[in-house]
């Protein structure tokens, strides 16, 4: 299985190599694995949902939990809350911000 | 979408503050430079590498600091130095220069181009001693084009 393709069934954890900071409300995210912190062309937002699914992904839930825990909070559909965080989870392997615990 | 690039555009004391925060990883921050005050060398535009920085700092360094009375981070060369306090130029600003404190520096520009992998590999040389001997005579925005021409 390619390291990144979404598992429902994994475990994630934030990456060691990246720096976050809340700025005026904001959650900003810069990864450095080039060796350098590019403040000018790598930062990332999250919005109030990627926020809440960023502060979950603690090592020890799985993503289906996590998706499950986030619905219920947001009252939102289950199939679109669920495509929204697989997509989310999916840039998140990509950009290399997070890493499969298990 | 949940994620997204951001278009937040950091300055002063947050900047300064994200700056220190990728240094505590010990690796360089690069920034855009949108000021004027060091060209022709590094021009509006251009990127800047900046890597954690401690005395002793040298003259014609370029240095990045957080202005005490602007709140702005500034990006200035090292003219000359007093006990503690080092007293900062831009290259091409003849009648102003600042004396700073060492606590005010964010770290020292190491690197500096059109892209930021240009900035990662070209930084000050040779040039840096006579610029700033050009500067405190407040000649450097006079003959800045000659150094960014033999830079080439």
């Amino acid at each position: 299985m390619n390291r990144n393709t979404v598992d429902t069934q994994a475990v994630y954890a934030v990456s060691p190599d990246i720096i976050s900071r809340e700025i005026e409300g904001e959650l900003i995210i810069l990864p450095f694995q080039s060796g350098v912190g590019n403040i000018e062309d790598d930062m990332y937002t999250l919005n109030a949902t990627g926020k809440t699914v960023w502060e979950r992904l603690n090592g020890r839930d799985s993503l289906e939990e996590i998706i499950a825990s986030v619905s219920r909070e947001f009252d939102a559909p289950g199939q679109q809350i669920k495509n929204d965080i697989v997509s989310l989870i999916q840039t998140l392997l990509e950009k290399q911000m997070i890493i499969r615990t298990c | 979408m949940l994620i997204k690039k951001s278009t937040r555009h950091m300055r002063g004391p947050a900047l300064a503050a994200l700056i220190r925060q990728v240094h505590q990883k010990s690796i360089p921050a690069v920034i855009r430079v949108r000021g004027g005050s060091m060209a022709p060398i590094i021009r509006p535009g251009d990127f800047v590498a900046i890597t954690p920085a401690t005395p002793p700092y040298r003259f014609g360094d370029i240095v990045a600091f957080l202005s005490p009375e602007t709140r702005k981070l500034v990006i200035h060369r090292i003219i000359g130095r007093s006990r503690n306090r080092l007293i900062i130029k831009g290259d091409n600003v003849p009648d102003r220069q600042d004396v700073i404190h060492f606590s005010h520096i964010i770290g020292t520009v190491t690197g500096y181009g059109t892209t930021p992998a240009i900035a990662r590999k070209t930084g000050p040389g040779w040039e840096k001693i006579p610029v700033a001997m050009f500067s405190r005579l407040k000649i450097s925005h006079r003959v800045g084009f000659l150094f960014k021409n033999l830079l080439k």
